[in-house]
C-alpha cells in the first residue's frame, strides 16, 4: 500500500497529458464554428480529470483532439500543443499514432451501439486491438476472455463469441471498456460512458471505471454533462462553456466553493431528492451562443444573473485561487480592480449547499 | 382535493403488442391511477418499462388491449365527432425528443398557430399573431423568432416552441413524455420551471413521465415507479422518497448520483444484479423476482397485487409494511 | 483566455456596473433566417461543378431547340449527292450515308431522347407515388396486396419486359413511353410507401394529430412538404437512366423507328460506317454522355443539397 502511494507520489509531479491554447475549428456551410477555443490544462499519472460542460461546449472535440480523432471538416489550429508524456501528438507519424490509440491513449464513447462493428464478434473486436500491439493470437484471446470476465461479464467465455447486438446496454458498454484497457493504456477518455444506460446500470459502470485507476492507476478523463456523476468520482474538475474553461479546480472546490456564476447555475439546476418539491430551480435563461459567431466578451454574459458592462465588451481574466493554485475561474467578478459592492454581491448569488439562495 | 371527481381514470389498463409473430411484447400489464384535476402524477421507470407506451395509450394514441381510459367521466377510446374534438384540445403532448418533435419545414409561428387553426381560436389574422407572440414571451421566447425556421434554433429552444405549441390550444391535461430527458441540465431546469409556472398560473393538470427520479419526484405531487409494464409503488411524492417502500424503488433512489462529494463517497449504493429484463419474457411471479435481493419461494409463484400499505401508499410487494426497509 | 489590457477603459465604477437583465437577449440566434429551399439552392449555387453542369445541360436544351433552325439545313430529305461529308464549314458536323446534316440531326435527336426521358419520368413519379401513397396510408391486407404485386413487377428483368411490349405493341413515342415506364415506377412507389410510413410515426405528425387535425390537414402541411425533396431527387436519378434505357432500345433497333429518331438510333447508324467515318458515331456518343453526365452530376448535387442528414 505504501509503496503504491509512493509511486504514485513520484508520478504525481510530471503530467501525462499537456494541453496547451488547443483550438479546434469545424469549417461548415453556415461558417467557421470555433468548438474549442483556446483551452490548457494537465492530466497527471493516476488522476482522474472530469469536463463537464453542456452539448456544444467543446468538451467532446477536446477528447477527439487528444486522440487525434479530428476529421475533415474539423481542423486543429496551428499553435495549439497537445504533448503525452512529452511527446507531441500532432507530430507522430502514422505508426506511431497506431500505437499511441488504443495503446497508450484509448476512449470509451457514448453509445456502445454505434462504437462497436455490429458485424463482428465481441470478442474479436477485442483481440483486434491486443493483435494490433503485438499480442499473437493465442495470447490475445485469453487475455480477452479474461478481460472480458473482468469488467463483470459473466459466462465470458460464451459471451466471447457473441455479437454486439446480444449484449444488453449496460454489457455493451462494459465490453467496450474491457477493449479500451485490453492494452494497458495510460489514459482512458471517457465520453459520457453512461448518459445512454439507465441509472441502476449507470452506477455500474462508474464503479468499474473507479476500480480501472484504483488498481492499474490510469489516469481518466471523465467528460460529463452531470455533476452527480462526477461528484464520487473526480479528483479535478474543469468546467467548459461554449470552447472555453470558465473553472477549475478540485472536487471540494468546485462542489463546495464554486466561483463562476455558470458553475453555480449548474450545480443549481439538478434537482435532488432532498430538496423541496416543486421548489424553483436555478436556471440560466436563454441557450448557450452560436459558436459561428461567439460574443466578444465573456461568453456566458448575456445569460450570467450578475452580468456587468465590462463583461460584455472584455474577455474575463483568469484568477487563481488559494494558494497551491489549484483552483482557478475565468470571471470579471474577481478583478483586481473591480469595486467591493461588486464582491458582495457575488456572494449573495454564490450556489451553497441546499440549493437556491437568492430566493427573491 | 379528494372530494372533486378524477379528470383521468384508468383502470386496468393492458396494452400488449404482437412482436414477430408469437411472442406478445406486454408494454402495459394491468396498471390503474387516478389523476385528480390541477394534479401531477409522475411515472417513473426504466427503458423498456412501459411508461411512454402507457402515456400514450391514456391520450388515446394507442387502442388498449384491456382495460378503459375515462377522461372527465368518458370514455377516451369511443369518443366521436365533436367530443373527440373537444378532447384534442383540452388534452396535448409535449415529446421527448425537440429535434423530431417539429416539422422542420414549417416557421416557428405556423408550428404554434397550427392547433389554433384547427380549433378556430382567433378571429383574425391579427389576433392570431398577437397570440402567437404572447405564447412565445411565455416561454421567455420573443416576437421575432416567430417567422424563423426551426432548424437554427437549440434544442432547448425547440422544446419551448413545442411547449407553446401545446399551450396554444389552452388544453386543461398534458402528458410530458420525457420532456426534459434529451435536454442540457441547464435546460431541463428551464423547462421544469416553466412546467410548475404553468401549472400554477392555469391550472395544468400533468402526467409527467421521465426516467429521473429526481426529476419526477421534483415536479409530481404523486409518483408511480413502473417496472416491465406494472406499477410497483405509487405515492405521494415526499412519502415515497422518505419511506420507499418496494425493493426496486429503494434500489433506483440509491443509484441517482448526487452532486455532492461528501455525500456520494459515504453512500452505500444497492447495486443491481444484471440488467433489466426483456417485456417479452418478463419473469413468472413479481416481475422484480429474479434482481430483487428479498426474492422469496411466493414472488416467483405469485405476482403481488398493488395494495395501500399506508394511507395513499400503494405498494406491490409481498413483503410491503412488514418489516422496515 | 488572456485578458486584453484595453487602451480605453471606462472608469471602474462604469466598468463594473451590473447590466440591467431585462436587456440581455440570451436566446439570441445569430444565423440567418434561412428556409429549407433557399438553403438548399444556397448549398447548391456553391457546388462549382454542378452549377458547370447545369450551364452545359441548359445550353443543350436551348440546343435542341434552336440548333436545327441555327443550321437552317434540310435534315430529313436525303440528298443523294452529299453523302458522307466530313465536318466542314458547311456541314459543321459532316453528313450521314444518306447526305442529311448531322448538326440539325443530332441536336433533334438531342430533343426527343430529352422528351422521352422528362415525360416517362414524369409519368414514373406520378404512378409511383399515387400507388405508394395508397400503400402507406390504407395499409393492412390491402397494402400487403399491393406489396406483392410491386415485388413481382420487379423480379421481371426490364430489358425483356419493355422489348416484349413493343413487340406486341408495335413502335412509336407512345408505345415506347407505355413500356418504358411500365416498370420502372415501382421503385418509387416503394420509396413513397417507406417515407409516408416513417412520417406518419413521426413525433411531428403524432403532435398534429393530438391537436385533432384531419388527415386532409396532416398530408397537405406535414407529410407532402416533406416528400417533395426526396421526389425531386428520384426525378435526378430517374432522367438519365431512362435516357439509357431509350437509347440502348434504338440502338438495338426496337425503340423509335424511321421517320422518328433519337441519339440512340443515330448511334446505330453511325456504327455502321465507323470504320470509314467516325465522326458519325462521335458526335451522338458525345452528346448522349454530356447529357448523362450533367444529369448525374446534378443529382448529385441535388443530393447533398436536399438531403437533411447533410445539413449543418
Amino acid at each position: 500500500m505504501s509503496e503504491q502511494n509512493e509511486k504514485k507520489e513520484i508520478n504525481k509531479n510530471q503530467p501525462l497529458l499537456q494541453v496547451e491554447d488547443l483550438r479546434v475549428s469545424y469549417y461548415t456551410y453556415a461558417g467557421e464554428v470555433q468548438s474549442v477555443r483556446g483551452i490548457s490544462f494537465d492530466v497527471k499519472q493516476g488522476e482522474i480529470m472530469a469536463i463537464i460542460g453542456e452539448s456544444g461546449c467543446g468538451k467532446s472535440v477536446t477528447a477527439r483532439s487528444i486522440m487525434s480523432l479530428i476529421r475533415k471538416p474539423g481542423k486543429i489550429k496551428e499553435g495549439s500543443k497537445i504533448l503525452f508524456d512529452g511527446k507531441n501528438v500532432a507530430a507522430m507519424t502514422k505508426k506511431e499514432l497506431s500505437k499511441y490509440r488504443g495503446g497508450e491513449c484509448s476512449m470509451v464513447f457514448q453509445d456502445a451501439l454505434v462504437a462497436l462493428d455490429p458485424t463482428m464478434r465481441v470478442g474479436k473486436q477485442i483481440m483486434e486491438n491486443l493483435c494490433i500491439h503485438g499480442w499473437s493470437k493465442k495470447d490475445a484471446k485469453e487475455e480477452a476472455i479474461r478481460l472480458l470476465g473482468a469488467v463483470g461479464i459473466p459466462n465470458a467465455e460464451r459471451r466471447f463469441k457473441q455479437y454486439p447486438f446480444e449484449f444488453s446496454g449496460g454489457m455493451r458498454q462494459r465490453a467496450m471498456i474491457a477493449m479500451a484497457v485490453a492494452c494497458q493504456p495510460r489514459l482512458v477518455i471517457a465520453d459520457e460512458p453512461t448518459t445512454a444506460l439507465d441509472v441502476t446500470i449507470q452506477a455500474q459502470i462508474m464503479e468499474l471505471l473507479k476500480k480501472l485507476r484504483d488498481e492499474d492507476g490510469t489516469s481518466i478523463i471523465l467528460i460529463s454533462h452531470d455533476f452527480g456523476v462526477v461528484a464520487g468520482f473526480a479528483d479535478v474538475i474543469t468546467v467548459m462553456y461554449a470552447g472555453k474553461i470558465i473553472e477549475r479546480g478540485t472536487k471540494g472546490e468546485i462542489f463546495y466553493e464554486p466561483k463562476h456564476p455558470y458553475t453555480w447555475a449548474l450545480l443549481g439546476a439538478v434537482p435532488r431528492l432532498d430538496w423541496k418539491n416543486k421548489q424553483e430551480l436555478r436556471t440560466i435563461r436563454g441557450t448557450p451562443p452560436d459558436l459561428v459567431a461567439p460574443p466578444k466578451g465573456c461568453p456566458f454574459a448575456k445569460r450570467c444573473e450578475l452580468c456587468m458592462n465590462v463583461c460584455l465588451e472584455e474577455e474575463p481574466p483568469v484568477k487563481a485561487f488559494g494558494e497551491d493554485g489549484t483552483h482557478s475561474a475565468a470571471c470579471w467578478l474577481y478583478a483586481e480592480d473591480a469595486p467591493q459592492e461588486v464582491l458582495e454581491k457575488a456572494k449573495k448569488f454564490a450556489f451553497t449547499r441546499g440549493g437556491r439562495t437568492n430566493e427573491q | 382535493m379528494s372530494s372533486k371527481a378524477p379528470l383521468l381514470e384508468v383502470t386496468g389498463l393492458k396494452k400488449y403488442f404482437q412482436v414477430g409473430g408469437k411472442d406478445i411484447l406486454k408494454a402495459v400489464d394491468d396498471v390503474s391511477f387516478q389523476i385528480m384535476p390541477g394534479e401531477t402524477l409522475g411515472v417513473v421507470g426504466e427503458s423498456g418499462c412501459g411508461k411512454t407506451t402507457c402515456g400514450r395509450t391514456c391520450v388515446g394514441m394507442y387502442k388498449p388491449t384491456e382495460g378503459k381510459v375515462l377522461y372527465n367521466g368518458k370514455d377516451v377510446h369511443s369518443l366521436k365527432g365533436a367530443e373527440r374534438k373537444a378532447f384534442s384540445k383540452d388534452v396535448q403532448i409535449i415529446f421527448q425528443d425537440p429535434y423530431a418533435s417539429l416539422n422542420p419545414r414549417m416557421t416557428v409561428a405556423e408550428i404554434i398557430g397550427e392547433g389554433m387553426d384547427i380549433h378556430h381560436l382567433y378571429t383574425g389574422k391579427k389576433e392570431r399573431q398577437e397570440r402567437i407572440g404572447e405564447l412565445l414571451r411565455m416561454v421567455g421566447l420573443n416576437q421575432e423568432h416567430a417567422n424563423r425556421f426551426i432548424h437554427e434554433f437549440s434544442g432547448g429552444q425547440r422544446q419551448r416552441i413545442g411547449i407553446a405549441r401545446a399551450l396554444a390550444v389552452e388544453p386543461k391535461f398534458i402528458l410530458c413524455d420525457e420532456p426534459v430527458s434529451a435536454l442540457d441540465v441547464s435546460i431541463q431546469a428551464q423547462i421544469a420551471n416553466l412546467l410548475i409556472r404553468f401549472q400554477r398560473e392555469l391550472g395544468l393538470t400533468y402526467l409527467f413521465i421521465a426516467h429521473d427520479l429526481a426529476m419526477v419526484k421534483h415536479i409530481s405531487d404523486r409518483v408511480a415507479v413502473m417496472y416491465l409494464g406494472a406499477v410497483m409503488e405509487l405515492a405521494d411524492s415526499e412519502e415515497l422518497y422518505s419511506h420507499p417502500m418496494h425493493p426496486y424503488t429503494e434500489a433506483l433512489m440509491s443509484a441517482i448520483p448526487i452532486a455532492d462529494p461528501d455525500i456520494e463517497t459515504d453512500r452505500k449504493r444497492i447495486v443491481l444484479e444484471g440488467d433489466v429484463p426483456s417485456p417479452i419474457n418478463a419473469p413468472a411471479g413479481c416481475k422484480f423476482q429474479n434482481r430483487c435481493s428479498r426474492a422469496q419461494e411466493c414472488c416467483r409463484q405469485k405476482a403481488p397485487e398493488l395494495k395501500e400499505v399506508a394511507p395513499n401508499h400503494f405498494v406491490a410487494c409481498h413483503f410491503a409494511g412488514e418489516t422496515e426497509l | 483566455m488572456n485578458s486584453k489590457t484595453n487602451s480605453v477603459k471606462l472608469p471602474a465604477s462604469e466598468r463594473y456596473a451590473f447590466v440591467d437583465q431585462e436587456t440581455l437577449q440570451g436566446d439570441e440566434v445569430v444565423r440567418k433566417n434561412i428556409g429549407y429551399w433557399a438553403d438548399a439552392a444556397r448549398r447548391f449555387y456553391k457546388n462549382k461543378v454542378a452549377m458547370f453542369f447545369l450551364v452545359i445541360l441548359v445550353v443543350m436544351i436551348i440546343m435542341s431547340i434552336l440548333g436545327p433552325i441555327i443550321s437552317g439545313k434540310d435534315y430529313i430529305t436525303i440528298a443523294g449527292g452529299e453523302k458522307n461529308i466530313a465536318p466542314n464549314s458547311k456541314y459543321w458536323f459532316g453528313t450521314d450515308s444518306m447526305g442529311r446534316d448531322l448538326f440539325a440531326r443530332a441536336w433533334v435527336g438531342l430533343r426527343a431522347s430529352l422528351l422521352v426521358a422528362a415525360v416517362a419520368s414524369v409519368v414514373q413519379l406520378v404512378i409511383g407515388c399515387l400507388y405508394g401513397a395508397i400503400m402507406a396510408t390504407v395499409g393492412g391486407i390491402v397494402d400487403e396486396i399491393m406489396m406483392r404485386i410491386v415485388e413481382v413487377l420487379s423480379c421481371l428483368p426490364n430489358l425483356i419486359l419493355v422489348t416484349l411490349l413493343l413487340v406486341v405493341f408495335g413502335n412509336g413515342y407512345i408505345q415506347l413511353l407505355f413500356a418504358l415506364s411500365f416498370s420502372s415506377w415501382t421503385g418509387t412507389a416503394r420509396l413513397v410507401r417507406g417515407q409516408l410510413l416513417k412520417l406518419k410515426e413521426s413525433e411531428y405528425v403524432l403532435a398534429s394529430k393530438a391537436l385533432g387535425s384531419s388527415n386532409a390537414h396532416r398530408i397537405v402541411k406535414h407529410l407532402l412538404p416533406n416528400t417533395v425533396g426526396l421526389l425531386i431527387l428520384e426525378m435526378a436519378q430517374a432522367i438519365p437512366s431512362v435516357i439509357f434505357s431509350e437509347s440502348s432500345l434504338s440502338f438495338l433497333g426496337i425503340g423509335l423507328m424511321p421517320p422518328n429518331f433519337s441519339l440512340g438510333s443515330m448511334l446505330a447508324q453511325g456504327q455502321t460506317a465507323m470504320a470509314f467515318y467516325p465522326y458519325q458515331l462521335v458526335v451522338p456518343c458525345v452528346l448522349l454522355s454530356l447529357l448523362v453526365l450533367s444529369f448525374n452530376v446534378i443529382g448529385d448535387a441535388l443530393r447533398d443539397a436536399l438531403d437533411p442528414q447533410l445539413r449543418n
